[in-house]
């Protein structure tokens, strides 16, 4: 993966169900997922309409993948 | 409708996803984010990133000039149109050169100010230096702003015209023609104990080397003494005309 370029959270954004934001962890040389950082906090500031709430925080890739009961 | 405030304090493995949920809308304004980088073996950025449905990284905010060491942790805030502005330090290469009492005789011909008498002060001692004779060297190619002022002391000297005029280094293919120096400016001291002329306008150092000196003259019929300030500061690397 390339390394990332210096830039900022766009404005305006407005996201519908599905979409995610990720905190995340980068190398500055490759742009790749660096292991061993932890997210202890997250908080997001927002507007919009819905149980918001309820959005699901999921924890690593590895969440994403349903477990057996899914 | 307020903002809302959605918390997630749960620790987990980098990366930490928030999905917006089914039937609901979300415009972040701003998202904050703890991260305990105590276990990372190499230095780290951290990011906020926007996936679409399918996964697929629509966009990265991330501050590349601030990266994590290894093991190091961070309290990172996004907003949106807001980047860190890397701690810029101002670049131009300048030269400013004082000098006091400087005499010059009447009439009409011009003084010759090399700049050696002067006290240069410069952050960038490669593109200028100051030689005898010959004056001030440019040794960059670029635009650069000059800017000149003199105060004449002529309390003991009766009214005269003064004059400085810039030979650095030529403009010649851009704005004046073939002429070799850039400008001038005079103006009338009118029997006043002092007075003050300045000029400030751009030069072009087309060719590393350029050089000059200025030129001084008054016509209050005694010599004349001046103080001097001159500075030059360097605008762009690119020589090319307008």
């Amino acid at each position: 993966m390339a390394a990332p370029l210096n830039v900022w959270m766009p404005d305006n954004v407005d996201l519908g169900a599905g979409y995610t934001l990720r905190v995340t962890a980068l190398s500055p040389t490759t742009g790749a997922l660096v292991a061993g950082v932890n997210v202890t906090t997250t908080v997001i500031e927002g507007a919009g309409t819905g149980d918001l709430s309820s959005g699901d925080f999921l924890a690593g890739p590895f969440m994403l993948v349903p477990g057996p009961n899914a | 409708m307020p903002d809302v405030s959605i918390v997630n304090q749960t620790v987990t493995a980098a990366p930490g996803d928030y999905i917006v949920p089914g039937a609901a809308d979300l415009q972040p304004k701003a998202v904050r984010a703890a991260m305990d980088g105590s276990g990372a073996a190499t230095s780290w950025l951290p990011a906020l990133q926007l996936l679409d449905p399918a996964g697929h990284v629509m966009w990265t905010a991330v501050d590349t000039s601030s990266p994590v060491a290894a093991g190091g942790s961070a309290d990172v805030s996004w907003f949106p149109d807001v980047s860190h502005s890397g701690g810029a330090t101002f670049g131009a290469s300048w030269i400013t050169i004082f000098d006091t009492a400087v005499s010059v005789n009447s009439g009409g011909g011009y003084t010759s100010y090399d700049f050696t008498a002067g006290t240069a002060y410069t952050n960038d001692s490669t593109t200028f230096t100051i030689a005898a004779g010959t004056g001030l060297h440019i040794n960059s190619k670029g635009w650069y702003a000059q800017i000149a002022q003199m105060d004449w002391d002529i309390s003991a000297a009766p009214a005269g015209v003064a004059e400085m005029r810039s030979g650095i280094p030529n403009i010649s293919n851009a704005m004046h023609g073939t002429d070799t120096f850039l400008d001038y400016f005079s103006g009338g001291v009118e029997g006043q104990a002092t007075t003050t002329l300045s000029f400030g306008f751009p030069v072009n150092s087309t060719t590393v080397g350029s050089h000059g000196v200025l030129f001084l003259r008054q016509n209050s019929g005694a010599v004349a003494t001046c103080n001097l300030q001159f500075s030059i500061v360097r605008l762009t690397s690119d020589s090319g005309n307008f």
